[in-house]
């Protein structure tokens, strides 16, 4: 199966069209890969084959100047981009603890370099400070008193319990 | 379950790394009456999205407890890695850029 492949963050904002890895060049280039990504693409739980087809209509429609199918579907693709492909924090978190517990370096590495391969280019920068323990900002003026009573604050999944949500 | 027990349940994560840096932006940016306040305001609705963990993880990235040399060094090889590019020049760069952020990023 093909898999889905976006080019940027900001540019599926505004194209909210699934590229298919090698259907249209870059805007820009990758930061670490060559014009066409040499990123891994996402690899989830895969599209399935109407949406392969809908996003190859859409695709098709794109530079054909028409309007998609017409049918949202358009919007129906960009929402799984968006869910399924933006890096989430939590695997940032998983990748740091789980780098932290490896002993080795060629482990951490690998681990690491697993992760950088996943990322758009909006995220890289991000993702390095974060894993290097720094923010992209730098400081962003905040007491420590301040930052430490953020420890109390309910989690997500415990607020999500407490109100029955799921 | 009694009311009011808290029930831990498996993590729901839906912080993703942009949001979390554009809400870094909107508290490093705050400035004025009322500053501290509001400050606190927006980080706490961070920490209130986040899971146990990530608000673990945000929590020592803030205090600058993940911050360690060595992971610097580690980093640079997989951000090499990553590039199919040599170590020593992902090194190089970050050397002269002053950290690994810009060598990430400008790429080869």
């Amino acid at each position: 199966m093909r898999r889905a492949n976006i080019i940027t963050q900001s540019e599926t904002k505004r194209f909210p069209l699934v590229f298919w890895r090698h259907s249209v060049p870059t805007r820009r280039p990758y930061p670490l890969g060559d014009e066409f990504g040499r990123f891994e693409p996402f690899e989830g739980d895969g599209m399935s084959q109407d949406l392969e087809e809908l996003a190859d209509r859409n695709l098709a429609a794109s530079f054909a100047g028409g309007k998609s199918s017409g049918d949202n579907s358009t919007a129906v693709i960009a929402r799984w981009i968006e869910y399924d492909r933006l890096v989430r924090l939590d695997e940032i978190v998983a990748t740091s603890n789980s780098v932290a517990k490896t002993d080795a370096r060629l482990g951490k590495v690998e681990q690491l370099a697993a992760l950088l391969k996943r990322l758009a280019a909006d995220e890289i920068e991000i993702a390095v400070a974060f894993l290097s323990g720094s923010l992209p900002q730098g400081r962003i003026g905040v007491a420590g008193s301040v930052i430490a009573s953020g420890r109390s604050a309910p989690a997500a999944a415990t607020r999500d319990a407490q109100s029955g949500r799921r | 379950m009694r009311p009011g027990v808290r029930r831990q349940l498996p993590p729901r994560a839906t912080l993703n790394l942009a949001d979390v840096n554009e809400r870094f932006d909107q508290i490093a940016s705050v400035s004025g009456p009322g500053t501290a306040r509001r400050k606190s305001e927006l980080l706490r609705d961070l920490l209130n999205r986040a899971t146990v963990d990530e608000q673990d993880f945000l929590i020592r990235l803030l205090f600058g407890e993940l911050r360690q040399g060595a992971l610097e060094g580690v980093l640079a090889e997989a951000i090499a890695r990553a590039a199919d590019l040599p170590a020593d020049r992902i090194r190089r760069a970050a050397m002269m850029a002053g950290s690994l952020r810009p060598s990430g990023e400008g790429g080869p």
